[in-house]
């Protein structure tokens, strides 16, 4: 039986923020915990890497086009389209891909030698970033919506949360330690303020990055032609022009040229990626994008400039359009992704995601409790919420390290490599699910965080037997991404070892 | 209705008729946009940037509302203005 609603406007606000909340919260909790490693996407790409050259500050990243062009010229001349994503401080390589009629190939190459470089198959930091707005195994578009009902809960659990507090102040100022549901609601209000600006601004801007999906009506009224509506887009997202190739040999105009005239009328900024169309061929075409980061520069804006020019005369076709509202949909866009944050920018975010991961499990763990003392609820269906938490919470945890641990422990010769990684990553989930049905809660708990401790405090000795890139070698190389990731693994682990000793009679 | 049936239902009540509300204000508030005298992609994008506070504010009004019939009788006059602006040939 639902419970009526509440006399009194505070009641109400509760009753709406415990629904939202709780309806699609272990999705949520999924999401935010994927979507605040996204932050480290390239760093963890690199660790999932450890064969590519440690990523540094480039003086002239635009060098390494000189070994890009050689090099696509002599094994893809018959492609229709060519990527090249210029090396950085958070990619040592340069990468250079195709495609065509005769399909697609991607090579790594080293920035310095162009010599290439091979890579072991893994999505790496590119499989959190994917799945935090469109899952796994299940059609994209799907997926996108029900993240998109799961954000859209989520602001509404968060409004109705800040309504529901007579003195949000003095209640954030407030905490009660080992008082059961007393201490788990003040953990909550404590995640929760600390953090709201940042939960307000991740969730609103996040429905924001889909918006054209979500809110498309105003769109399709202005613009009812496909055509005009990629014109649009096309403003202020770098697309390359899907045109025919003329068939008419034309040479490709100097490349390097193209990049160092986008250089200079973006205030020097660096070039990160360079597409050509038909090289070779009269209709070609040469899209320049700026690398992202350069906040000082090109500010925080989640669309980097971008030119289009003629591949043969060298003509600009095309650049970023700077409009009122591009600005603002480039400016919100720019806050979710955090792309133009420098490393302690980064820091801040991840720490203010896990406030988030932290917010969202006490409030599950909140709801729980609650329900415990009050006799007459469905006692099954309590049984089940909780061991979904203890699955959830903890077990998820546990697949994502797990997806570490397979990353170094497959053979780097194996097929469909970067699969069975991801698989191996939801059967380990699964496998925490069955576990948390089995045991009783408690041990349900204790063993799972427990477990994730311990893989977490296993990774930089695995890291350390299986690659050359151990704590110590990189310690002397000054590598911060593989400092950072043993630090961070052990530092996580004793925050698991400390959870689950303290899971005990709440 | 009975009193005490109208009792329960009125959590089911509420929210299905906040789902439906937010949907239509958020689609004729996305659409109404376009009334303004902006060049249309500009237009555009505004209402869609604003849509989903839209749609959390109907919501959180449907709730915040003493009734059902108050949060319906708050909703009437921008529902007619925006079907007015929509729909009455202003767009």
């Amino acid at each position: 039986m639902i419970a009526p609603l509440g006399r009194h406007v505070r009641q109400r606000m509760a009753q709406l923020h415990r629904w939202t909340g709780v309806l699609l919260i272990w999705l949520l909790f999924v999401i935010f915990l994927t979507g605040t490693l996204s932050f480290f996407r390239q760093e963890l790409t690199q660790w999932m890497q450890p064969e590519r050259p440690q990523g540094r500050e480039l003086a002239q990243p635009e060098a390494a086009l000189e070994h890009a062009l050689p090099y696509l010229w002599q094994h893809a001349s018959a492609a229709s389209h060519w990527t090249i994503v210029l090396p950085g401080e958070r990619s040592g390589l340069l990468d250079v891909s195709w495609r065509g009629a005769e399909g697609r190939g991607q090579a790594y190459l080293h920035p310095d030698t162009g010599e290439g470089v091979q890579v072991r198959d893994t999505r790496g930091g590119e499989f959190f970033y994917r799945f935090h707005f469109q899952l796994h195994y299940l059609p994209v578009l799907t997926a996108r919506y029900l993240v998109g009902i799961a954000a859209m809960m989520m602001l509404l659990a968060l409004i109705s949360g800040v309504l529901t507090h007579k003195k949000i102040l003095r209640d954030f100022f407030t905490f009660r330690w080992g008082k059961g549901q007393r201490s788990w609601l003040d953990a909550h209000n404590g995640f929760s303020v600390l953090a709201l600006p940042f939960h307000l601004m991740i969730t609103y801007t996040g429905l924001v990055t889909l918006m054209t999906l979500y809110v498309p009506w105003g769109m399709d009224k202005a613009f009812p032609e496909q055509e005009q509506r990629q014109q649009l887009i096309g403003e202020i997202f770098a697309f390359m022009p899907s045109t025919p190739s003329s068939g008419q040999v034309a040479a490709l105009t100097s490349v390097p040229a193209l990049v160092e005239q986008a250089r200079a009328s973006w205030q020097g900024a660096h070039v990160g990626r360079v597409q050509i169309a038909h090289p070779g061929d009269l209709s070609a075409k040469v899209l320049v994008e700026a690398q992202t980061g350069q906040a000082d520069r090109l500010g925080i804006s989640g669309h980097p400039p971008f030119m289009l020019f003629d591949g043969v005369t060298g003509e600009l076709l095309k650049a970023k359009a700077s409009r009122p509202a591009y600005d603002a949909y480039g400016t919100l866009l720019g806050l979710h992704l955090g792309r133009f944050a420098d490393w302690p920018g980064r820091w801040l975010y991840a720490l203010l995601g896990a406030a988030g991961c932290g917010m969202l499990a006490t409030g599950m763990l909140l709801w729980t409790s609650k329900r415990r003392r009050k006799p007459g609820h469905s006692r099954v269906g309590l049984w089940l919420v909780e061991r979904l938490n203890v699955a959830t919470l903890a077990g998820f945890p546990v697949a994502v390290v797990a997806l570490f641990w397979l990353n170094r422990l497959l053979p780097v010769e194996m097929t469909a490599r970067a699969q069975w990684e991801i698989h191996g990553l939801f059967l380990v989930w699964l496998g925490m699910g069955i576990h948390a049905l089995l045991r009783p809660l408690q041990s349900g708990w204790r063993e799972q965080l427990g477990l994730a401790g311990l893989l977490l405090l296993g990774l930089p000795v695995l890291n350390l037997l299986t690659t050359d890139r151990g704590f110590p070698a990189s310690l002397a190389a000054g590598d911060g991404v593989f400092i950072g990731f043993d630090l961070l693994s052990v530092l996580l682990a004793l925050l698991m070892f400390r959870c689950a000793r303290r899971r005990r009679g709440v | 209705m009975p009193a005490k049936v109208r009792f329960h239902l009125e959590p089911l009540l509420r929210t299905l008729f906040a789902i439906l509300s937010a949907f239509l204000l958020t689609r004729w508030s996305s659409i109404a946009v376009l009334a303004l005298p902006w060049a249309p992609e500009q237009a555009v994008l505004t209402g869609m940037l604003l849509a989903f506070a839209v749609f959390a504010a109907t919501v959180i009004w449907v709730f915040w509302a003493a009734s059902l019939r108050s949060a319906c009788m708050g909703l009437l006059l921008p529902t007619l203005l925006l079907i007015y602006v929509c729909y009455g040939g202003g767009v």
